[in-house]
């Protein structure tokens, strides 16, 4: 399968192919409104349940370590903003790969003259996930002014940087634990591993905290659920302890750029291993 | 009769391990969460003191612990899934065919299924418990015990109703994808998965006790950890039991009401 699969294409050419992409999502997603709708609430109500499980857990305590409730719910927002981003570009086509893989209809995009990784990760988009984005932003705000935070022009640059780069994480390890499905026929154990994973990306720095060494270099720089939200939370909200956070934006950095690569690799890997269902 | 339900037993435990990766995947993946859960509290507790309510630390982590056991033992993984598929796809037709109800066909598979996965994940969870077992304490009398076998079980009644009464709207939609996602998401919460239901403001704590999300964890979990006791118990017991007869029933009507709406279309 080599030909396209690895055939470089220009970003104008992808552009152009992103843009019909996402206008045949549009004319889908009219057409089946209700799912929409059934679909954002779905969404809200799982972010609402956790925001109900923060606001329980502080009515018994007053902190964890050195962070309060509003710090928390900020980190839950800027989760949320972060993980719908993520579904709306690219959730539902990375979850729906094993499908293509087990029935063939890969191949059929394999075929087409673009490239095959942008193919299978944005072919539909999810726009109910972009209304829970602005959800997440709402909490995000809200926090912020119950902190009475007034935020530089540079440090909200940096926040919307750093969660670009929590969207990359995102990606990568849902691709590549999809992208196992080369191997594996059955997929529902790896988008169950990706929301147990993502989940602890909802704990705050200072949890971590708690783990040995080992598993919180793990969890920055090779799995790096550990910065993918506290990163941007923490330039925004100053929180005194914690590891540093230069230290912990090179580790997002360093995180992403690894991540993003070697997820990258396993896919080119796995595509020269592949036989198609039916030969 | 004894005969009938067997060899479907047989074949649901072999069902469970025909995809064995991502099985043990699953597995693996399912023990992640208690790392979180285990930290947060253990930070939680360092900065607010010894006791939440009336948990200390140990009893915490017990807690949690003790619900990935139940969720092992007596949550259906997709079996709500399999059925909707079954309607949808038209096996049914196969099914109904053959002299077993179909009710007691899912539920052997769904017991089946539970069984080899908690024989699995219980060496894990075990070995989990080890780093924790100074500050954790089991009843030394019989009575708890006995209450949580037969909680559990209930429990798992009740689960395996709900899910099997959410399929059975496959006969009318296509998709349920998203009511049982929805549904769940208050199953979720309200049968304590995110932390124990006492927690809960007293006066939101007792309604809740009247409907059937806390008998899903909540209520075996607190039996063995000897928090309801008492009339407490009996009463709890007996909601449980209400639960199991009415979700019965639901599931049964459900489904007469999905035959006669299947034979008109599908058949």
């Amino acid at each position: 399968m080599e030909p396209w699969a690895v055939k470089r294409f220009s970003m104008k050419h992808h552009f152009q192919v992103f843009k019909l992409l996402f206008r045949n999502s549009l004319i889908r997603e009219m057409n089946f409104a209700a799912n929409f709708w059934l679909w954002l609430l779905t969404e809200f109500l799982w972010f609402i349940a956790q925001v109900g499980m923060i606001e329980v857990i502080f009515s018994h305590v007053n902190s964890v370590g050195d962070w309060n409730k509003w710090h928390v719910i900020l980190l839950m927002g800027t989760h949320q903003i972060t993980a719908q981003l993520f579904q709306a570009f690219f959730y539902m086509n990375l979850a729906n790969l094993p499908e293509l893989i087990r029935t063939g209809k890969l191949d059929f995009l394999l075929l087409q003259p673009v490239n095959a990784q942008f193919l299978v990760s944005t072919k539909q988009f999810g726009f109910d996930n972009l209304i829970n984005t602005a959800v997440g932003i709402g909490f995000v705000l809200f926090a912020s002014h119950q902190l009475d935070l007034h935020p530089s022009g540079t440090q909200i640059f940096l926040y919307l940087f750093t969660i670009l780069c929590g969207v990359g994480i995102h990606y990568s390890i849902l691709f590549s634990l999809v992208t196992l499905a080369f191997w594996i026929v059955k997929a529902q154990g790896m988008i169950y591993g990706y929301y147990n994973l993502m989940n602890l990306a909802r704990y705050p720095e200072s949890v971590f905290l708690q783990a040995p060494k080992v598993l919180r270099i793990l969890f920055s720089v090779f799995i790096p659920i550990m910065v993918v939200a506290n990163v941007p939370t923490r330039l925004l909200a100053e929180i005194s302890t914690g590891t540093p956070i230069l230290w912990l934006s090179g580790s997002l950095l360093i995180g992403t750029g690894v991540s993003l690569w070697g997820s990258n690799a396993f896919w080119k890997y796995a595509l020269r291993s592949y036989t198609s269902a039916s030969s | 009769m004894q005969n009938l339900y067997t060899p479907l037993f047989k074949i649901g435990v072999q069902n469970t391990l025909i995809y064995r990766w991502n099985f043990l995947l699953r597995l693996i993946f399912s023990l992640v969460p208690l790392f979180g859960i285990v930290y947060f509290w253990k930070a939680i507790y360092l900065s607010s003191g010894t006791q939440i309510q009336n948990y200390a630390y140990g009893e915490m982590i017990q807690y949690f612990l003790l619900c990935m056991v139940v969720d092992a033992l007596v949550t259906p993984v997709d079996d709500e899934w399999q059925i909707s598929a079954e309607i949808r796809d038209g096996q049914l037709n196969m099914l109904l065919l053959r002299p077993i109800n179909h009710l007691f066909y899912r539920l052997t598979l769904f017991a089946s299924s539970r069984l080899v996965n908690f024989s699995i994940i219980i060496l894990p969870l075990l070995v989990a418990f080890i780093p924790f077992h100074s500050f954790i304490t089991f009843p030394h009398h019989f009575l708890p015990w006995i209450c949580f076998s037969l909680s559990i079980l209930l429990s798992g009644l009740i689960q395996f109703l709900i899910a099997y009464s959410i399929a059975m709207l496959s006969f009318w939609i296509l998709e349920i994808s998203t009511i049982v996602f929805i549904f769940f998401s208050f199953e979720y919460f309200f049968s304590g998965h995110f932390f124990p239901l006492d927690l809960l403001p007293p006066s939101l704590f007792k309604i809740i006790l009247w409907t059937p999300f806390p008998y899903e964890l909540w209520f075996p979990i607190a039996v063995l950890q000897e928090r309801v006791i008492g009339s407490d118990l009996i009463k709890g017991l007996c909601i449980q039991f209400g639960w199991v007869l009415l979700l019965y029933g639901l599931a049964k009507t459900l489904w007469k009401k999905g035959l006669q709406k299947y034979g008109a279309v599908g058949g």
